[in-house]
C-alpha cells in the first residue's frame, strides 16, 4: 500500500496535484464556510460559470487563460453584489443570467478561435496533468492571501453572514465586507479552476462545510472540520483517479457527494433511533 | 441647551416608487419611551432604518442628538426582529452579543478585553449570561430576543430601537421584555419600539403613536380611537383594562 503510494506520488504531476489538492482543501474549508453560512452557494455558481467567458476571450485574444476568468469572476462578483444590493432587480434572474451568458461567450469565443487549439472539458472539469509549477506559485500565493484577509476580518465575516443590516446599523462596512467575501471566491474558483475545474468548484465549497456543519456549530471548527475532509476527498480522490485513470477533480465530488449522502442518510436513521428509543421505552 | 435625542423633520420615503412614509414630524427627549403601532406595511420597520441610516429618506431631515443618524450609530442600538435569522446559523450566544462592539473596533482585527467586558455585561443585564455558550438555535423566542436586546446593549447606546420585538413570543415572555425595558427606560435609555400588536401596551410606555404612512402623534402616552382609525383605516374600539390611557385591548382583535 505505503509502496504504491509512495509510486503513485513519485511521478511529478500527481505530487503537484497532491500540493495543489492540500491548497485547495485550505479554500475549500474556509471560503466553502462562508459560502454555505451565507447561502451564497448559487451566487458562488454564476461567479464561477462566468469566468468561463474570461477563459474563452483570454484564449481568443492569445492570453492566459486564467487572466481572463479572474476578470470575468471578479467583474460579475462585483455585478451580483451591486445587484443584491437594489431589491428592484430579481437577484436569482441575475445570478442565472450572468451563469449562462458567461458560459456562452466562453464557448463562442473558444469556437471562433483560428485552430481550436484548446481543450473546453479541461477548463470545466479540470485537468491535473495542466498543472504547472506556476500555478503552484499563484494558488499559493492566493491561498495565502485569503487565509491572512480571513483572520484579519474574521469577526467582521461572521457578523455580516450572521446579519448584514444589524453590522451596517453599528457602522461597519458591512457590504464592503460582503463584496470582499464575493472576490475571494471569484479568486478561488481561478485557481481551482486546473484542479477541479469551473463547474465542479461549487461542489467543493458546499459540501465539505455543509458535512462539517452537520457536527458543530462552531464556526472555526467548521473551518478546521470542513478542510481535513477536504485534504481527505482530495487524497482519496487523487489515489483513485491515478488507479482508474478518472478525472481527478470529478472523482473527487464523487467521493465527497457520497460522503454528503452518507452523513444526511445516517443522521437521519440515528435520529429515528433515538426517536424510537424515546417513544417506546425498554 | 439640551439636544433632542430624536428630531424627525417632514420625513418622506420612497421605496420602488411607492410612498411608504409621508412627512412624518415628531421628536423625543432623551429619556422617553415611545410606543409605534401601526399595521403591517404600515412603514414601521422603514421608519426605524431611516432612523438607523439604513436608508437615505427622499426628503426631510432626521437628527439623532444633534447628528445625522449616519454619525450618531454609536449613539443607537438596533434589535432587529429575531424571526428573520436562520436558525441553522452557526453561532454562540456570546459572538452575537460581541457583534455589538463591532462599531467601536476601528481597524482593530480582533475584539479587545473592554469589548468582551461589554458583552458580559449586556448578557448580564438581559440576564442570559449564562447562556453565553449555548447555540442560538437552542433559545426560545423570548431568550433570543433577549440575546438580540444584549447585543444592542453592547455598544453602550442612548437610544434603544426594537423592531416588533415580542412578536411570537407568548404573553408572560412579553410581560419580561417590557419590565426589562422599563427599568432600562428608568436608568435614562431613550427607548423607541414598534409593533403591530396593539393587544397589550406596557405600562412603562409614556408616549404612542400610531403609524400607517402618515405619523399620528399628540405626544402623550393617550390612544385615542381617532388616533386608531386613521391609522387602520376601520372602525375601532377601545377597551381599557387597568391603568386608564395604558392598557388596550383592540374591541376587533378580543376572542383570539
Amino acid at each position: 500500500m505505503i509502496d504504491y503510494l509512495l509510486e503513485i506520488f513519485g511521478y511529478t504531476f500527481m505530487r503537484n496535484a497532491l500540493f495543489a489538492g492540500l491548497m485547495a482543501s485550505v479554500i475549500f474549508g474556509l471560503v466553502g464556510t462562508f459560502v454555505v453560512v451565507k447561502r451564497i452557494v448559487f451566487i458562488s455558481g454564476g461567479i464561477s460559470h462566468a469566468s468561463f467567458g474570461g477563459v474563452g476571450m483570454a484564449v481568443f485574444l492569445g492570453l492566459n487563460p486564467l487572466l481572463g476568468a479572474a476578470v470575468f469572476a471578479v467583474a460579475s462578483a462585483l455585478g451580483i453584489g451591486a445587484i443584491g444590493r437594489q431589491t428592484i432587480q430579481r437577484e436569482d434572474t441575475a445570478i442565472g443570467i450572468v451563469w449562462a451568458v458567461g458560459m456562452a461567450l466562453g464557448a463562442f469565443f473558444i469556437s471562433i478561435t483560428p485552430g481550436y487549439p484548446i481543450s473546453i472539458s479541461s477548463f470545466l472539469f479540470g485537468n491535473i496533468i495542466m498543472l504547472r509549477t506556476s500555478d503552484l506559485y499563484l494558488m499559493l500565493f492566493t491561498t495565502l492571501s485569503i487565509v491572512v484577509v480571513t483572520v484579519l476580518l474574521y469577526p467582521r465575516l461572521q457578523a455580516v453572514c450572521f446579519d448584514e443590516e444589524f453590522s451596517r446599523s453599528v457602522g461597519a462596512s458591512s457590504h464592503a465586507i460582503y463584496l470582499t467575501l464575493l472576490v475571494m471566491v471569484a479568486l478561488s474558483v481561478v485557481v481551482l479552476i486546473r484542479f477541479v475545474g469551473i463547474i465542479l468548484v461549487i461542489a467543493m465549497l458546499a459540501i465539505p462545510a455543509s458535512i462539517a456543519g452537520e457536527f458543530t456549530y462552531d464556526l472555526k471548527k467548521i473551518i478546521i472540520v470542513s478542510t481535513s475532509l477536504s485534504v481527505l476527498f482530495v487524497f482519496m480522490g487523487l489515489v483513485i483517479s491515478f488507479a482508474r485513470d478518472s478525472i481527478a477533480g470529478a472523482t473527487i465530488v464523487m467521493l465527497a457527494g457520497s460522503a454528503f449522502l452518507l452523513v444526511m442518510v445516517a443522521k437521519k436513521i440515528f435520529r429515528h433511533y433515538r426517536h424510537g428509543k424515546k417513544t417506546h421505552p425498554a | 441647551m439640551e439636544k433632542k435625542a430624536v428630531e424627525v423633520k417632514d420625513l418622506c420615503v420612497t421605496l420602488g416608487g411607492i410612498n411608504i412614509l409621508q412627512d412624518v414630524n415628531f421628536y423625543l427627549e432623551e429619556g422617553d419611551f415611545l410606543w409605534i403601532i401601526g399595521p403591517n406595511g404600515g412603514g414601521k420597520s422603514t421608519l426605524l432604518r431611516a432612523l438607523l441610516g439604513l436608508l437615505p429618506p427622499d426628503r426631510g431631515t432626521v437628527k439623532i442628538f444633534g447628528h445625522t443618524p449616519r454619525k450618531a450609530r454609536r449613539y443607537m442600538g438596533y434589535v432587529p426582529q429575531h424571526s428573520n435569522f436562520d436558525p441553522k446559523f452557526p453561532i454562540s450566544v456570546w459572538d452575537v452579543v460581541l457583534m455589538g462592539r463591532l462599531g467601536k473596533m476601528g481597524l482593530r482585527p480582533f475584539y479587545t478585553s473592554k469589548d468582551r467586558r461589554k458583552a458580559s455585561q449586556a448578557l448580564k443585564m438581559v440576564e442570559m449570561y449564562d447562556h453565553r455558550n449555548d447555540h442560538v438555535s437552542r433559545l426560545s423566542g423570548g431568550q433570543h430576543q433577549r440575546v438580540l436586546i444584549a447585543r444592542a446593549l453592547a455598544s453602550d447606546p442612548g437610544i434603544l430601537l426594537l423592531d416588533e420585538p415580542t412578536a411570537s413570543v407568548d404573553q408572560k415572555v412579553k410581560n419580561n421584555l417590557y419590565d426589562m425595558l422599563g427599568d432600562l427606560n428608568k436608568k435614562g435609555m431613550t427607548v423607541i419600539l414598534v409593533s403591530h400588536d396593539i393587544g397589550v401596551i406596557s405600562s412603562y410606555v409614556e408616549k404612542i403613536a400610531c403609524l400607517n404612512r402618515r405619523f399620528i402623534y399628540h405626544g402623550t402616552g393617550e390612544l385615542s380611537t381617532e388616533m386608531l382609525e386613521a391609522t387602520y383605516q376601520c372602525p375601532v374600539e377601545l377597551i381599557a383594562h387597568g391603568h386608564p390611557h395604558r392598557v388596550f385591548q383592540w374591541g376587533s382583535e378580543e376572542g383570539q
